[in-house]
């Protein structure tokens, strides 16, 4: 990894130079086959996105509904561990995100800034549902509910749903994964769903 | 360990040994803790491992949905109720518009009836999966878990065929359900599923956990609630059949259609321990789920044609004035609904007897003189959920 | 029992305690003199004949505004506007506190409804807790929620509030706080749809996506 990326390193074959179109992702890494071995040519920090993105540590922080759809992605059908997030942790000390999954009421959003400042640098925040990004149904009359968790502490993601499907949690998470890569999120609504949305008849 | 009795021996008050002072220690078990089942918070004073008091505090959850029900009409509220008994969201919508009706006294048609025992009964057999889940991951079992969620994926996946949501459905209205059967394989999905439920994956559970012997270690003969305690602190659902009284408002109340269809009520009578302890909770819990399988084959064999709505979707509902309490039998407990309507469309006052509240208040009595880690296993095998303890 | 003959055997333990007795409405219910209350409870509980062993729900109710013609006409509560700021009334409350005792035996299978009332200044209601332990909790959100003091309590906190909480949110005049302990409880003005129902973007719509609609 020492190697600078300029001076082609020792046993790199011009002649196969075509063997760089062989790219995995030219954003992380560049494989360059040789006759030797394989080795990367990437960037410190690409490296240390790429393994900070791969095993993200969330704190178990369960709030309300949601964390029982939290529990379910965590589960057997969707099974969050496939993309590195399924090491639930008890203390926020060892992790790295925290999914704030259900309403945040005022007595609570003291300890959920304590929890937060508790994690390690670097970290991040998911906000599950609509009572964690604006209040939700709990807008309206809710004395004791705090109107979106970004008013207590950073948001990176915003997880939209009463409660968000574990697809949709999960889709968040990669969202997450595209943010800490430093790429730009796809967040152009596809073609197919606004054609579909157009679709739907609404009651008046 | 013996319960019900404080355990202190003096150390907590005295030099008991010369030179050595000792004293309780004060111990924050929550709002954020993996065997809380949420954000119960519980105050501990422990003389070494043994707990001297226990008080819980809540309100890390407080909705606010009371004062909500005095502010949105009745049709509206009905999306709350979901979201205070968030495992069986059926049960807790099938308690409210029970109580409307009460007060309404309009007729439901007899299959909207039945359509509303069975989602009701599927929500509990999906809530009741968690309980067993959920108990055993504070006894330390994961592999439970995991089995538990598959089996109550396809529970969801029926409910979501039926009513559109996959965990919240604001299914029932007063009058009627919101849908009728999907289509016409769905009867006989729900059919195949218990049945593969009671054959099959009812004795997984049993092999995984209701007998196995660590299990069982920790959980017999600990946390035992008496029937005279358990009856003083309005106990109810599992909590009050553990310790061996046979009462199920679904038989000994009956609401809805639940007269017409035969059942057992499983109490518990200490197998494996004492009467009451957390293994009997427990498994009474398991029985309950062959008893709703059997309750659902029923009312889908006798599934009667016609109307599901006595009220059309679009009309507004308005209750006259009066006040009416009404109980049903959740998948925690007995759920009771005190409204009080001046004749409007919004209640002006509605109380929610939640049974999680009244089981939850036991372990300031049951939980002194235990070990911590026995406490652990007393508050999970209440089953309590947070959403509808604190409101 | 029937109702009425449990309310005959209430009144006649009671006398002037027990001031009405409303048959007609859709759950019966009795009317006492508060200062009776835990009387009448210790009497429901350890008369063999009713043998009420089971509180089954303990209910404050706030009666401020209650349209006693039943038209649907009471005062509506206040909340917080669509921008999230708490709304504010002129009006002063001056209606009753009360509390309503849900009871049922499971000897007798019974149930039986009490209610008391008292002045909004007064406020204060003898507990029932060492009838029914569970009422306990009952009584702490009762206080918590609606402002009624239990006396007798032996330990009268909030239940579901801190113990700072300024109010009493079940009360009909009460202002939705703006701000509390440092955390905001107002809401933010609805955002503006960044995604506009306007026409698609056309082209690729591959992963990664054409050019983002622009914002409004």
């Amino acid at each position: 990894m020492s190697r600078d990326a300029k001076t082609p390193p020792a046993g790199y074959d011009v002649q196969r130079e075509h063997m760089l179109d062989f790219k995995v992702d030219e954003q992380l890494a560049k494989v360059v086959e040789s006759d030797a071995k394989n080795f990367i040519l990437t960037t410190v920090d690409e490296v240390f996105n790429w393994a900070k993105l791969s095993s993200i540590w969330p704190v178990t922080f369960g709030l309300a509904c949601c964390a029982i759809e939290m529990m379910a992605t965590s589960a057997t059908r969707y099974d969050i561990d496939r993309f590195g997030a399924g090491a639930f942790r008890a203390t926020p000390r060892q992790a790295d995100l925290m999914i704030v999954s259900g309403t945040v009421t005022g007595k609570m959003a003291t300890r959920l800034k304590r929890i937060y400042d508790q994690m390690p640098e670097p970290k991040w925040v998911i906000a599950m549902g609509s009572c964690a990004i604006g209040g939700g149904p709990y807008f309206k009359y809710g004395y004791h509910v705090v109107k979106g968790v970004d008013q207590m502490v950073p948001v990176d993601v915003y997880v939209p749903g009463c409660p968000p499907r574990p697809e949709v949690l999960l889709e968040g998470l990669m969202r997450l994964q595209d943010k800490i890569r430093g790429r730009k999120g796809r967040f152009v609504t596809p073609k197919w769903v606004t054609d579909y949305a157009k679709k739907i008849p609404y009651r008046k | 360990m013996a319960t019900g009795k404080i355990m202190n021996n003096g150390w907590a008050d005295q030099d008991h040994v010369p030179g050595i002072k000792s004293e309780l220690l004060e111990l924050n078990m929550g709002p954020q803790h993996p065997a809380t089942h949420g954000v119960l918070r519980l105050l501990l004073k422990t003389d070494g491992e043994i707990v001297y008091q226990v008080t819980p505090v809540l309100g890390y959850l407080h909705r606010c949905a009371e004062k909500i029900a005095e502010g949105v009409n009745y049709k509206q509220w009905v999306v709350y109720t979901d979201r205070f008994d968030y495992l069986a969201p059926m049960c807790c919508n099938h308690a409210y518009v029970t109580a409307v009706e009460k007060l309404m006294d309009v007729e439901v048609p007899e299959r909207a009836e039945h359509l509303r025992v069975v989602t009701a009964e599927l929500s509990r057999i999906a809530s009741h999966l968690i309980a067993l889940a959920t108990f055993g991951l504070d006894m330390g079992a994961w592999t439970p878990l995991l089995y538990c969620f598959r089996e109550r994926e396809e529970i969801l996946n029926l409910l979501e065929r039926m009513a559109g949501g996959r965990m919240l459905y604001n299914y029932m209205i007063p009058g009627g359900v919101r849908y009728d059967v999907p289509d016409d394989s769905w009867v006989g999905d729900v059919l195949d599923f218990i049945t593969m439920l009671e054959r099959k994956k009812l004795k997984d559970y049993n092999d995984l956990l209701s007998y196995n012997k660590i299990f069982i270690e920790r959980t017999a003969d600990v946390g035992v609630i008496d029937e005279a305690t358990a009856k003083a602190y309005a106990c109810t659902g599992p909590v009050l059949r553990g310790s061996g009284v046979k009462f199920d408002c679904r038989r000994d109340d009956p609401y809805s259609v639940y007269h017409k269809f035969d059942f057992e009520i499983p109490v518990g009578t200490g197998e494996m321990g004492t009467v009451g302890d957390c293994w009997d909770r427990y498994m009474v819990r398991v029985r309950e789920i062959e008893q709703s399988c059997r309750i659902i084959r029923q009312a889908l064999d006798t599934l009667p044609d016609g109307s599901y709505q006595a009220i059309p979707l679009n009309k507004i509902v308005k209750v006259p004035a009066g006040a009416a309490y009404s109980r049903t039998e959740s998948a925690k407990g007995e759920i009771g609904h005190y409204i009080i309507s001046d004749g409007g469309q919004t209640a002006f006052r509605n109380k929610v007897r939640s049974p999680s509240f009244c089981n939850l208040q036991v372990v300031e009595k049951v939980g002194v003189g235990q070990m911590v880690s026995d406490l652990v296993a007393l508050v999970g095998s209440l089953d309590i959920v947070l959403g509808e303890i604190d409101r | 029992m029937e109702q009425n003959a449990i309310y005959e055997l209430l009144a006649g333990h009671l006398g002037e305690g027990a001031l009405a007795w409303h048959e007609d409405a859709v759950e019966p219910w009795a009317e006492i003199a508060p200062e009776r209350i835990a009387d009448a409870c210790l009497f429901l509980r350890d008369d063999e004949r009713l043998d009420f062993n089971q509180l089954m729900c303990l209910s404050g109710i706030d009666w401020d505004g209650y349209d006693e013609n039943g038209k649907g006409k009471s005062v509506a509560i206040l909340g917080y506007t669509d921008e999230g700021q708490p709304e504010t009334t002129d009006r002063t409350a001056d209606g009753d506190l009360g509390v309503a005792y849900h009871l049922y035996s499971h000897a007798q299978r019974h149930k039986f409804t009490l209610r008391v009332r008292v002045a909004r200044e007064v406020a204060e209601v003898p507990t029932v807790s060492h009838v029914w332990p569970t009422a306990a909790w009952h009584e702490r959100e009762a206080w918590d929620l609606v402002g009624i003091r239990f006396a007798g309590h032996p330990d009268l906190r909030r239940m579901l509030l801190d113990e700072a909480w300024e109010g009493h949110p079940l009360r009909k005049d009460y202002v939705m706080p703006a701000m509390w302990e440092g955390v905001p409880m107002e809401g933010r003005p609805l955002a503006k749809n960044p995604f506009p129902a306007t026409e698609p973007a056309t082209g690729d719509d591959g992963p990664g996506g054409p050019t983002p609609p622009a914002e409004a």
